[in-house]
């Protein structure tokens, strides 16, 4: 019972946040449209080099062009998802931590990084999701794949994972902002590897480098894994790593949240 | 002029306090080169040159873009800058004489001279580690032209860095055009892939805009390419700054007004 | 009674990276770097009990801010340790941070560009409250405020007083058994100021909310507590009645006196002159002079009206810091 009634409040904040972001955006619609398209843009310039590199290439590491698609697709979900729900919200911790803003996130009884997290959803970032569901079902169809429930059950399953492990990339970084005053180049960093495993897929990458992109900064895996489960063999290793380095970093980056409000000062500003 | 030298001189010891960040910085120029050799080394398995490059041009051409690309520091100042509109903080431009283009233009360089030392030390490391493939300037001619038209670039890219961050007068959040301009910026400037993979119509049209000569052309200088083109670069890319200049000159004295009127 | 906040040798040192000048300084700076440690509070004792109306005032930087921070657990302390309602801060615990408030006057929680409302029913949804209680609320506190059709106006239209009472509002809608106020009137008018404390009392009074209040304006304090901590320099210098320390502070006595015809006062006590005009005269003397100084004006001059004052508070609060900060009791 106490669990329901927990989950009702915070859904209750959740549905209360989202009316305030929705009035605000309809207060500034010029941003509202901006971000509308930043994200168009973002995805006619993957299609733009994805279209580019199959006019020199036939495949990529074996995997042809409609798999290349149906990875596309998938990035687009995922990242339509981490942008209306948590990109803005994270983006905005350092600036929070830096001019002492935390204060009044700290002082409510309410798990701190969920509001922080969910304070600044962006409703025009859901549209992207529609291009992305598109392709991945054009791509379904071309490469006749046929769709069972476990298919389905267990790519939307991959996709919470991989949204989750990402939620954790992103945050692990903003985190690091209690101890150093800027992160300018660790977020250049963030956006070189994202952008990178947005349009070559993580199978490019053999030995040593497999195991730092698959492992240690797993960005390599977030749309390679659910394609890989959809369109091509899965093994037991597989799901393996999906749940261990999942866990393993949503972990890290609880722990040093922890350990970087310890460090906080609350500058005035 | 001495006062922009001041700002400049200001701008590399700040830097200085920021040290995690220097250091961070420097692993950019590794990881777009190593994530570019995976790339390549699967596309190049069954194919011994594209876009008029083999892989060790290919990989090379990366390595300066990466280079250039690296030296380009006016993006994080575009945070600051809108900030202190947002926040008021402007009014020290106001009551101070100096411009505010020159301020930024002056900061930027003084962070560009200042990240250069790091740059060359940690481009060199990742020229030591693919010595092999490395492929060196065509010609001391090439090279300076691709320095200077690179140099032109870093300047158009301030600029649109100023009038990006002026965009911040006429609306509270302008993440959202930060991002869009660093975005096109880099799939226009070749960063992502040389632009001589694209159709042939295209690369017609992108040579009248300034995106083209930061990183597509000086890269391509460098391995001796397209080295007829550098000429009429160097006059687009100065057309590009007086326009840019102007309009800059021209948005901030309009929003200005507006600053005041709300008096912020 | 019941103590509601106790502190044990509480102490919070930040560190500081302190820069030489110069770029020989600057380029040292890039391998080693000088961390300076300041203390911002020093082994603080205190206790509040339950309903109390407590003062809490110093100059600025002597750990005030610092204190409440540590009070509300949202930053860690370096040693010592704090107890409010039977919780430890730092732990972060719901059940604690649903059984207080805090409002800071630099730092606002309603959403700029919504109305005030709100904000409130973000709160409602945050600490759970009750709709009765929560309409119970909203009405008594908008009546006292007089603030009932301001609740629908976006909090960006309002001004700096009705944005106060605003935050004062959505921090007591869920009942909460302490109130940390950090500079509640900074910036206010006159009124505003006013009406707040007047609020304040009565929230204190009525509902039995343990209060603690920092503030620069020394009328604040003077209205509403009881009790003043004065801190400085991170220490706890005086604890105890406001009055009786500022009594024992107030060393001059503000005469003013106007003559019936034109003249030159002059008087053989030591009196410092603020204002010598031909039919009035402003003096100020020691408290002990105060007697013999009357009596020679009322036998030499033709004295019409005379008029003592205390000090003004500025200066009397600035003497008990100096002997604060030189380690004399208060």
């Amino acid at each position: 019972m106490k669990g329901i009634s927990i989950l009702r409040r915070y859904l209750g904040i959740f549905i209360r946040l989202f009316k305030f972001r929705l009035s605000n955006q309809m207060i500034y619609r010029a941003s509202f449209w901006t971000v509308f398209i930043v994200d168009v843009s973002m995805f006619l310039i993957q299609l733009a080099v994805f279209s580019t590199l199959f006019l020199n290439v036939d495949t990529i590491n074996g995997w042809n062009k409609y798999q290349m698609i149906f990875f596309v697709g998938t990035f687009n979900i995922i990242d339509s998802i981490n942008m209306s729900l948590f990109f803005f919200g994270i983006t905005s911790i350092p600036y929070k931590i830096r001019e002492g803003k935390l204060d009044i996130y700290l002082t409510r009884p309410v798990n701190t990084l969920f509001w922080l997290s969910l304070e600044n959803i962006d409703v025009s970032s859901t549209i992207v999701i529609i291009p992305g569901v598109i392709m991945v079902s054009y791509a379904t169809a071309k490469l006749g794949i046929t769709l069972t429930f476990g298919k389905v059950a267990g790519y939307l399953l991959l996709l919470i994972l991989m949204l989750l492990l990402f939620y954790s990339l992103m945050l692990i970084i903003r985190t690091l902002s209690f101890w150093f005053i800027k992160t300018d180049a660790l977020n250049d960093l963030e956006g070189e590897m994202i952008g990178f495993s947005f349009r070559v897929p993580g199978i490019v990458f053999t030995g040593v480098s497999k195991l730092v992109l698959y492992v240690l900064l797993p960005y390599a895996l977030l749309a390679t894994l659910p394609t890989q489960y959809f369109t091509t063999s899965f093994s037991l290793g597989h799901w393996a790593l999906a749940l261990g380095v999942t866990s393993a970093f949503v972990l890290i980056s609880q722990w040093l949240w922890r350990l970087g409000l310890k460090n906080y000062t609350s500058a005035s500003s | 002029m001495r006062k922009y030298l001041e700002v400049g001189k200001i701008s590399v010891k700040s830097q200085i306090t920021y040290r995690f960040d220097v250091l961070i910085g420097c692993f950019m120029p590794f990881i777009r080169v190593f994530l570019a050799y995976f790339l390549w080394r699967t596309l190049f398995t069954d194919k011994t040159e594209m876009g008029g490059m083999t892989f060790p041009m290919m990989l090379t051409y990366y390595i300066v873009c990466a280079f250039i690309q690296r030296l380009e520091q006016s993006n994080g100042l575009v945070w600051e800058f809108a900030g202190e509109i947002r926040e008021g903080r402007f009014t020290k431009y106001l009551v101070k004489p100096v411009s505010p283009l020159g301020h930024f233009v002056f900061t930027s360089l003084g962070k560009t001279l200042y990240h250069l030392v790091f740059t060359v030390l940690a481009v060199g490391c990742v020229i030591l580690i693919f010595k092999g493939q490395f492929v060196g300037p065509a010609s001391a001619g090439s090279l300076i032209l691709a320095l200077l038209i690179a140099f032109l670039g870093l300047l158009v890219m301030i600029l649109l860095n100023y009038l990006t961050a002026l965009l911040a007068f006429k609306f509270t959040d302008i993440t959202g055009w930060h991002l869009l301009n660093g975005n096109v910026v880099d799939f226009l400037s070749g960063a992502l892939l040389p632009l001589s993979l694209l159709p042939d119509w295209m690369q017609g049209v992108m040579r009248y805009f300034p995106f083209y000569y930061m990183q597509f052309l000086p890269a391509s200088l460098y391995l001796g390419l397209r080295t007829q083109e550098a000429f009429f670069g160097l006059l687009v890319m100065v057309i590009w700054i007086i326009v840019l200049w102007g309009l800059a000159e021209f948005l901030y004295h309009r929003f200005r007004r507006l600053y005041e009127e709300v008096g912020a | 009674m019941n103590t509601v906040i106790q502190t044990k040798g509480l102490t919070k040192v930040f560190k500081r990276v302190e820069k030489e000048d110069g770029l020989k300084g600057t380029l040292k700076a890039l391998f080693k770097r000088v961390i300076v440690e300041k203390t911002a509070l020093d082994h603080f004792d205190f206790q509040v009990e339950q309903g109390e109306l407590l003062g809490l005032i110093g100059p600025n930087g002597a750990g005030k801010t610092t204190l409440v921070k540590l009070l509300c657990g949202i930053i860690q302390p370096s040693a010592g340790e704090a107890q409010v309602l039977g919780f430890t801060p730092g732990k972060l615990k719901d059940g604690f941070r649903r059984s207080y408030a805090v409002v800071m006057g630099q730092k606002s929680q309603l959403w700029w560009d919504l109305p005030a409302s709100d904000t409130f029913l973000l709160n409602k949804e945050i600490y759970g409250i009750p709709d009765d209680i929560y309409k119970q609320n909203i009405a008594y506190f908008s009546d006292i405020f007089g603030v009932r059709d301001l609740l629908s106006v976006p909090v960006r239209n309002l001004s700096l007083g009705e944005r106060m009472k605003m935050e004062l509002m959505a921090a007591l809608l869920h009942n909460p058994k302490i109130l940390f106020l950090d500079e509640p009137t900074i910036g206010l008018d006159a009124i505003a100021q006013k009406q707040i404390r007047l609020f304040l009392k009565e929230v204190n009074e009525t509902k039995g909310v343990t209060i603690m209040l920092t503030s620069h304006y020394m009328e604040d304090i003077k209205h509403l507590c009881k009790r003043t901590v004065v801190i400085n320099g991170g220490k706890k210098v005086y604890d105890g009645n406001l009055d009786a320390l500022l009594s024992s502070f107030q060393e001059h006595r503000i005469i003013t006196v106007s003559f019936e015809c034109e003249c030159q006062p002059q008087l053989d006590l030591p009196v410092e002159w603020l204002e010598k005009s031909p039919l009035k005269s402003v003096l100020m003397v020691r408290r002990e002079l105060v007697k013999p100084v009357i009596q020679s004006l009322l036998t030499h001059y033709e004295v019409n009206d005379i008029r003592i004052e205390e000090e003004d508070i500025g200066g009397v609060i600035e003497r008990i810091y100096t002997a604060g900060k030189e380690g004399i009791p208060l």
